[in-house]
This record gives structure tokens, C-alpha cells and sequence, in this order.
């Protein structure tokens, strides 16, 4: 319809009038409207007042919606409410434009969707902190102690290890062999803080992912028969293949892993449950010397934990996307209790939480982007029965 | 609205044409209110709006399999809600319970149209800018701009301590700020004259 074609380019320029950031060429076709007629220059005028806009306002806000959907539902069945969706069931729409905050609540066979309902919310008392999602940055602890932030540091050559450049090349860390000298062997040290990921690749090619508050120690050159890395938190790898060095992971003292070439995950932060390798690809081993009759070989798909409670090894099936979800920039609270998701948050965002009034008991579904503000992440939670507060850098959870 | 990102209209018409409720639903709240104010400008009465746009609406529904895209639907909505204008106030006119202000609508119909299509759509912008806000800004931007409060009785009514209120008003108007710089947006200098106005 020529009414919304011919006018979408003038409506842009208004905006961007209003919003002052007109160039000069935009100005000049403004202008050319504004001359064209009488009624163009009072429209510019009406949209610049602000009595005549705060009035508008409110005319958008006094449209019934409850009435004008009440008539619709009468016409149209697919319109009208599902039965009674069962609360704490809520599912994230995959890709999350923070700006169309895109919810689905599944129940009873039919979808509800929360979408652009924010129109109609009533008025919460709600976080007033502006905590950000958690992004890329490291902390580089090189042989002799020094530390070096990978933050706030351009691409290139950040230091030199035993004949090794250490090179930093669009937020990951790599190691250039550049024939090293065997004589010594030089250790680093990545850590991320909470509210951190980053990734480095090894010396031998290893890719390895790191999540927040996580580390990983390393040689800047793999010298002898095996790759040994130590591991704390939870990181990701991506073995290079070298069929004459296995690659082990020990993981936070409780376990090992024992690679050729292969992709898996090891989660071993100190407030979970187990200590968890899952494979991806290839083939890996697990030991724990508190459970030394095992070493359970597992097949992609497979994870193997460790008790941090009576250190036993237990093989189990698990869901690949739901564990690799960090990796990929989402939350995976597929089947998660409030507990599982609060550590998440913990982590990411560089918060403590605090249960008030008891754990509530309650299970999530669904995933959603990781570069979500928390607030907004709490607007969404907040769907199920559980209330949020923020108070300085501390989620409070209120179990309602 | 420019503020869509493509691949979400693109998921969006598919479960629209399936006639799944969420997407009744998102498109409803996505065109609901501007319908109804676009409307409205033309008729110059709230119900007879709704009642337009309702219309508009099941009309739109019962042949969700004919938009190939979001455009083409809100190109449909906007000429249905146009020519139904059109025919209240004819039909008004015929009645004879004409007042004045319809009649000089009537005749200026034709040009006032894209007037207030253009109205609407800027309208559009900056209300929902002020939905995009986290949620205690929005708030006290709501109650401030549109409902006309002090500091005072946002603070009573939002139960927040006044300091707070006017702490939420600054950043209020600065998040707006950086949000419309940010998706190139508009930014409010009409909002940030309003906020200004409650500094007590």
C-alpha cells in the first residue's frame, strides 16, 4: 500500500530528527518535505510538542485490549486462551532479540505466548540494577608470575615464553611454537573471573573454551610422551589429534581424562554436584583415583561423573546441547531446578544469590541467550511463581 | 517497525499462516495499539476505533494463509482500518447526526490519512521505546510522562522511596538515550523536556 511505502522513509527521517542525529543529506530531504506543504511543517510540529505527544501516549495506553480481544476470541477460536497452562513450565524462543523479548509458555497442548505482552504488564516493583551478561575477557598468569588481562589488550604478540609467542588475535589466545627450547618447561595459567568466558588454543592445536570463574594450566610447549593440562570450573575442548601423545585432562584433582583426539566438556566446578566429562566426538577415558576399579571409556553422547560426595564414577546419557549450551551462548535450563539456574546466574553474572523463605521447588525449561541483561532474564523467570530482588550485586529469591 | 529484526518476522508469518495462537497473539500486540490510535485519528471516537481494529483484526485472521510476509499483513490491517474509517464516517454523514469536527474530518480524509499513518508510526517509535526500558524505569517514565505524576506520587504509588524515583528518572531518560543512539532509534528529547519538567 502506497500509504506505508511512501511514508517509511519520511517516518525514519523524524525519528532521526527527534533523535538529533539527522546527516546532511537526510536533512535536505526533511527539509524538501517540510517546504512541500503547510501540513507537513504542523505534523513535524504536533510530533514535537510534548504536551501533544505525552497526550498521544495516552491514548495508546487507553486502547481496551481486554475488550477488543474479547471481540476477536467471539470470531476467531485459535484466538482465544488455551486451557490453564501449568505454571514453572516455561520455554525460551532460541534466538532473542532483547528488544522483542520472544517467550513461550507450553501447556495443555497449546502455546501462550508472552511475546509483546510487555505492553500490558502491570506495574512490578522489579530490579532496578543494571547487571550486563557476562563477555569475553581472561586473566593470563605467564611462568614467572606476571599477570596479564586479556580484556583490555589489542591483537598481537603479548609476550614471549621460552621461544614461544603468546599471541592474542581477536579475543582468543594462541601459542606459536617458534622451535622452543626443551630445556625448561614453562607453565601459564587462564583464568576467567565470574562473568567471564574465553578461549585459547594450546601449543599443540587444543582448542580449549573456558566458561566463567573457570581456569586452565598448561605448558607453553608439550614436551614428552603425554599433554597434561589442569583444569578447574568447567572448560571445553577441542583435542588436536597426535596419536602418540594422549592428551590428559586432570580435572580439579578429582578426576582425569584420557584423550587421543576428540571434543568433550568438563565441568568440575567445586559447587556441583559431580565432577562431569561428557564427550562430544572421539573417545576419552575417565579415572578418579577415589574410584580406581573403574576407567569407564565413553562413546560420543556419553557422560562420565564423579561423586564429589563418595567419589564414584557414574556413567550416564545426557543431552549434548544441553550440556554444551555455555559454549554456544546459551542457558540450557532444560529440566533444571531453581538451584542449577542460580548457580548459572552466579557465574555469568557475577552475582550471590539468597533464598528467602525456603528453595522453591520448581523445574525450567528451555534456553535462551547468554547476552541477556539479568534483569531482563528475571522479567522472564519471574513468569513462574518465583519473585526476584535485586539488591546491590545479591538476586534475592522470593519464594511466593 | 525498523526495530524488527527480519529473521524474527521470518519465524513469525510461518506460525501466523499455521494459525498458531502466539502468533495471533504477537501480531495483535505488535499492531493493537498504533491500529487503534491511526484509527482513532480519522473516526475521533475510542470505542468506534476498537471496534474498527477488532474487526480488522478477525478479518486478518480468518485469511492468516494470504500474507506472504509481515509487511503484507500490516499492509493489509492499515488499509482495512483506512477504509472502514472511511466508511463510519460516511456512514455517520448519512445519518445526519453529523457535528462538525467529523464533517471537516471527512473532507480532509484523503490527505489526512498519511498525516495519520505518519503520526502513528512516530507515535509508534517513541512508545515503544519507553516499553523497552527495564522495568522500574519504565515504570516511573509511564507514570511521569503520561499519567501526568510528581516525584511524589510515583514514589506513593510505586511504594519506592522518593530519592529513588528521581534516581530512576535520570536514568530513565540516559538508558533511553543510549537505546535509541544505539538502534540508531529515536532518541526523546520530548520525554527528557517532559522528565525535566518534574524535577519536585
Amino acid at each position: 500500500m502506497g500509504m506505508i511505502e511512501n511514508n517509511d522513509q519520511i517516518i525514519r527521517l523524524i525519528g532521526k530528527y527527534l533523535e538529533n542525529s539527522l546527516d546532511e543529506a537526510e536533512q535536505r530531504t526533511l527539509d524538501e518535505w517540510l517546504n512541500a506543504a503547510e501540513d507537513n511543517r504542523r505534523l513535524l510540529g504536533e510530533l514535537t510538542d510534548p504536551q501533544l505527544v505525552a497526550r498521544g501516549l495516552r491514548q495508546f495506553y487507553a486502547y481496551d485490549s481486554h475488550r477488543i480481544s474479547q471481540k476477536i476470541e467471539e470470531e476467531i477460536p485459535a484466538f482465544a486462551a488455551p486451557a490453564p497452562a501449568p505454571v514453572h513450565r516455561l520455554h525460551f524462543l532460541r534466538r532473542w532479540g532483547w528488544a522483542a523479548a520472544a517467550v513461550l509458555f507450553l501447556g495443555a497442548g497449546a502455546w501462550y505466548w508472552a511475546a509483546q505482552q510487555k505492553t500490558v504488564q502491570p506495574y512490578v516493583a522489579a530490579a532496578p540494577a543494571e547487571i550486563p551478561p557476562g563477555r569475553d575477557g581472561a586473566i593470563l598468569t605467564l611462568s614467572d608470575g606476571r599477570k596479564v588481562v586479556l580484556d583490555s589488550l589489542a591483537n598481537g604478540v603479548i609476550a614471549q615464553q621460552h621461544g614461544t609467542d603468546v599471541v592474542l588475535s581477536n579475543g582468543q589466545l594462541s601459542y606459536n611454537d617458534a622451535g622452543s627450547d626443551a630445556s625448561a618447561i614453562a607453565y601459564n595459567t587462564m583464568t576467567t573471573p565470574r562473568g567471564r568466558q574465553f578461549r585459547v588454543t594450546l601449543p599443540d592445536g587444543t582448542k580449549a573454551w573456558l566458561n566463567a570463574a573457570s581456569s586452565i594450566r598448561y605448558p607453553v610447549a608439550f614436551t614428552g610422551s603425554e599433554r597434561k593440562v589442569d583444569i578447574t570450573g568447567e572448560v571445553y575442548f577441542e583435542v588436536a589429534k597426535d596419536a602418540f601423545k594422549p592428551f590428559l585432562v586432570n580435572a580439579a584433582g578429582k578426576a582425569t581424562i584420557t584423550v587421543l583426539g576428540t571434543s568433550f566438556n568438563v565441568n568440575a566446578y567445586e559447587n556441583e554436584k559431580t565432577v562431569a566429562a561428557t564427550l562430544l566426538t572421539g573417545i576419552i577415558k575417565m579415572s578418579a583415583p577415589t574410584d580406581a576399579s573403574k576407567e569407564p571409556v565413553l562413546g560420543p553422547g556419553q557422560q562420565a561423573a564423579v561423586s564429589r560426595a563418595n567419589g564414584r564414577i557414574q556413567v550416564l546419557s545426557v543431552d549434548q546441547d544441553k550440556i554444551m549450551a555455555w559454549k554456544n551462548g546459551l542457558f540450557n535450563f532444560e529440566g533444571a531446578g531453581i538451584e542449577d539456574v542460580m548457580r548459572q546466574l552466579e557465574r555469568w553474572y557475577d552475582i550471590s544469590v539468597v533464598y528467602e523463605n525456603g528453595i522453591p521447588d520448581i523445574t525450567f525449561l528451555g534456553e535462551i541467550n547468554r547476552q541477556i541483561a539479568l534483569p531482563d532474564l528475571l522479567e522472564i523467570l519471574r513468569r513462574t511463581d518465583v519473585g526476584f530482588r535485586i539488591e546491590g550485586r545479591t538476586l534475592i529469591v522470593l519464594n511466593n | 517497525m525498523s526495530t524488527d529484526l527480519p529473521y524474527e518476522d521470518a519465524e513469525l508469518i510461518i506460525l501466523f499462516q499455521q494459525g498458531e495462537r502466539v502468533a495471533l497473539h504477537a501480531v495483535y500486540e505488535r499492531f493493537l495499539r498504533p491500529l487503534c490510535y491511526f484509527t482513532d485519528q480519522m473516526v475521533e471516537d475510542t470505542m468506534a476505533s476498537e471496534d474498527i481494529v477488532s474487526e480488522c483484526f478477525i478479518q486478518a485472521f480468518k485469511r492468516k494463509e494470504d500474507f506472504p510476509s509481515i509487511p503484507h499483513l500490516k499492509s493489509f490491517l492499515y488499509t482495512s482500518a483506512r477504509n472502514a474509517a472511511l466508511n463510519h464516517l460516511k456512514a455517520q454523514k448519512r445519518h445526519g447526526d453529523v457535528h462538525h469536527s467529523l464533517e471537516k474530518a471527512a473532507e480532509r480524509l484523503d490527505t489526512d490519512v498519511e498525516k495519520a499513518y505518519i503520526k502513528t508510526e512516530v507515535m509508534q517509535l517513541i512508545f515503544s521505546e519507553i516499553e523497552k526500558l527495564p522495568p522500574r524505569c519504565r515504570d516511573v517514565v509511564r507514570l511521569a510522562v503520561i499519567d501526568g505524576k510528581s516525584a511524589q506520587e510515583i514514589a506513593t504509588e510505586l511504594n519506592m522511596a522518593y530519592q529513588t524515583v528521581l534516581n530512576q528518572k535520570a536514568k530513565g531518560v540516559g538508558l533511553l538515550r543510549t537505546a535509541l543512539l544505539k538502534n540508531e532509534l529515536i532518541s526523546l528529547p520530548v520525554l527528557i523536556a517532559a522528565l525535566s519538567l518534574l524535577r519536585t
